[in-house]
């Protein structure tokens, strides 16, 4: 079975799934899962045979950790902040968030950023979990630590590789923090 | 050799030319004083383009080579047009989305800083778009348009846009509802409330009326053109940076990191659920300096005098090492700077001039080469004495009383 693509169709389909649910009420939770659905997307393509999916693949995940993590867990924190409710400001820091990240990364090469962001945004959301006292939360933020951890340790469940661990318990994890988080 | 410098000569006489045209219809389309400013806004521009073009273009030939999906040919006519479309496209979100947040928008004030819309409006371009700007093109590099190919293309979206800043060019049918047209391009330079966030198509204004920013030129409302809080100042530098200091500012009164972060990514005005604030237009005055017409005159010829500096600096500025391109921006920049002085009224700025063209005169005439350029003794002298005497014509400027000229 060709796991590869099923784990980058797992996640494409719960990060996309999440964006249609948030577009109109949360805006930052929907473009944040769409660019992580969209980069898992290409992913899945390029274990289809599409090999000329690799290049916007490896583009879209560098801005899926680097500006579309923070942009959710700003979201995911202060839900009712400008960047959570309004389209408008979602878009501004994500391509703001952008740049930056391909200042740091290609013109100062500042390879660190692109690990360093997503593991501050990680922990943000930890902490925004922490302080929901809400246990899907808690547990969605407790296993997206955890993806990132056994990621940098290189730690793996058998038959999964370390990507396909990623994908599956990023979307367990994506699934868990966004589901009932208006309420 | 950068091809702007082959349009700056075509720039000049076109801006002549329709200063004269519209002389001889009686229209106040010219100002020299906002003329001046804007070309010294197209210098600083250009200037700053010598710095960060490389790292601009170096940033878009990584991503190509890192990330692209296919290589497309640059031989082939159908990338081009492709990669035009493609362009244009980029750049309407990113020229939209200069106007909708705060820190983009900080950049791109300089372009609608003028009360005046004229070929010499086309070349106030802003100095700090490199900061964000860029990652709206990085698409192109993605798909694959060759950096060769997005450059040309780059460039002919740039100078298409030159020809559509002017008043005396009226409608033209149905090219009006395909490309960008001076009618179109009016409307986006309003500061009316109908003219607002409207019309930011470059090349196509297909754009706008597919994403519901288009707005046409209206009859019974005369255009005012120019931004809702005039800058009213001729100082380059401060052009470029004071809608920074007014973020700043505002990040400084702002309560909390959050909010204080917030005004550089909220739009201009920050947000504004009520709406846009409406602004009477009838009767409106345009900003007028009481500088005397003579200063206007000195500065206007101590621009031309300055252009063949301003193109060698351009066309060499790759070649020089990073001491000599400073220096050679900071004589530029102290030069806009000092005439931008003059035009403000500002104290001292009489002395600052003559201390200027004297230096200037003196250091060109003394050194063995000008930043790389021997110059025949002939030129050397006829420059020491260009500027010697126009220490003296400001001299003679300065001991006239006030309101005299």
């Amino acid at each position: 079975m060709n796991y590869d693509l099923l784990s980058e169709f797992l996640l494409a389909g719960v990060t996309l799934g999440i964006t249609w649910h948030n577009l109109k009420s949360r805006p930052g939770v929907a473009i944040g899962t769409l660019i992580i659905g969209l980069a898992a997307l290409l992913g899945a393509l390029i274990f289809a045979g599409v090999k000329e999916a690799n290049g916007p693949h490896a583009f879209l995940a560098l801005l899926a950790g680097c500006a579309a993590l923070p942009l959710l867990a700003l979201s995911l924190v202060w839900r009712d902040g400008d960047l959570a409710t309004r389209l408008r400001a979602s878009v501004s820091f994500f391509i703001i968030a952008s740049a930056v990240c391909l200042w740091m990364t290609d013109v100062l090469q500042f390879a660190a950023w692109g690990q360093i962001i997503p593991a501050l945004s990680a922990l943000l959301i930890m902490l925004g979990a922490l302080q929901s006292k809400k246990l899907t939360a808690i547990l969605g933020g407790l296993i997206l630590l955890g993806c990132f951890a056994l990621s940098l340790l290189q730690f793996t469940i058998d038959p999964l590789d370390s990507e396909q661990q990623l994908h599956i318990l990023l979307s367990a994890a994506l699934l868990l923090l966004t589901v009932r988080a208006n309420q | 050799m950068n091809p702007i410098l082959f349009a700056i000569p075509v720039f000049l006489i076109t801006i002549l030319f329709e200063a004269v045209l519209a002389r001889r219809k009686n229209r106040v389309v010219y100002d020299i004083p906002d003329a001046v400013t804007s070309l010294h806004h197209g210098v600083l521009s250009q200037l700053a383009g010598l710095v960060f073009k490389l790292v601009f273009i170096g940033l878009y030939v990584t991503v190509y080579e890192r990330y692209r999906t296919v290589a497309l040919s640059d031989s082939s006519l159908w990338v081009w047009l492709f990669a035009m479309l493609f362009y244009d496209f980029c750049y309407y979100w990113a020229h939209r989305f200069e106007h909708e947040v705060g820190v983009l928008w900080a950049a791109h004030i300089v372009h609608h800083s003028s009360e005046y819309y004229n070929l010499s409006t086309a070349l106030r371009q802003p100095s700090t778009t490199w900061l964000f700007t860029w990652i709206f093109f990085m698409p192109l590099a993605v798909v694959g348009v060759p950096p060769e190919v997005f450059i040309g293309v780059g460039l002919i979206d740039l100078l298409y846009q030159y020809w559509v800043h002017t008043e005396l060019v009226g409608r033209l049918g149905w090219f009006d509802r395909v490309f960008s047209s001076p009618s179109n391009h009016r409307v986006h330079h309003g500061k009316n409330d109908y003219c607002i966030d409207k019309n930011y198509g470059g090349v196509f204004i297909i754009w706008d009326r597919l994403f519901g920013t288009f707005e046409e030129e209206r009859e019974d409302e005369t255009v005012i053109y120019g931004i809702r809080n005039p800058l009213h100042s001729y100082n380059p530098l401060w052009g470029v940076m004071h809608y920074y200091h007014e973020l700043w500012q505002a990040s400084r009164q702002a309560v909390g990191w959050r909010a204080k972060l917030g005004v550089w990514i909220a739009p201009p005005g920050l947000w504004n659920d009520a709406g846009l604030a409406h602004l009477e237009t009838a009767g409106m005055q345009r900003f007028v300096w009481h500088t005397s017409t003579a200063v206007r005159w000195y500065v206007a010829v101590q621009y031309l005098l300055t252009v063949p500096l301003i193109m060698h600096c351009i066309g060499i500025g790759e070649q020089l090492n990073a001491l000599q391109l400073t220096l050679y921006i900071v004589v530029l920049v102290g030069t806009m700077q000092v005439l931008g002085a003059l035009l403000n009224m500002q104290r001292n700025a009489y002395l600052l001039e003559q201390l200027r063209t004297v230096a200037l005169g003196l250091a060109f005439y003394l050194s063995p080469h000008w930043f790389g350029y021997a110059a025949p003794a002939t030129v050397k002298i006829a420059i020491l004495v260009t500027m010697l005497g126009s220490a003296v014509w400001i001299t003679m400027i300065s001991k006239k009383p006030a309101g005299a000229a």
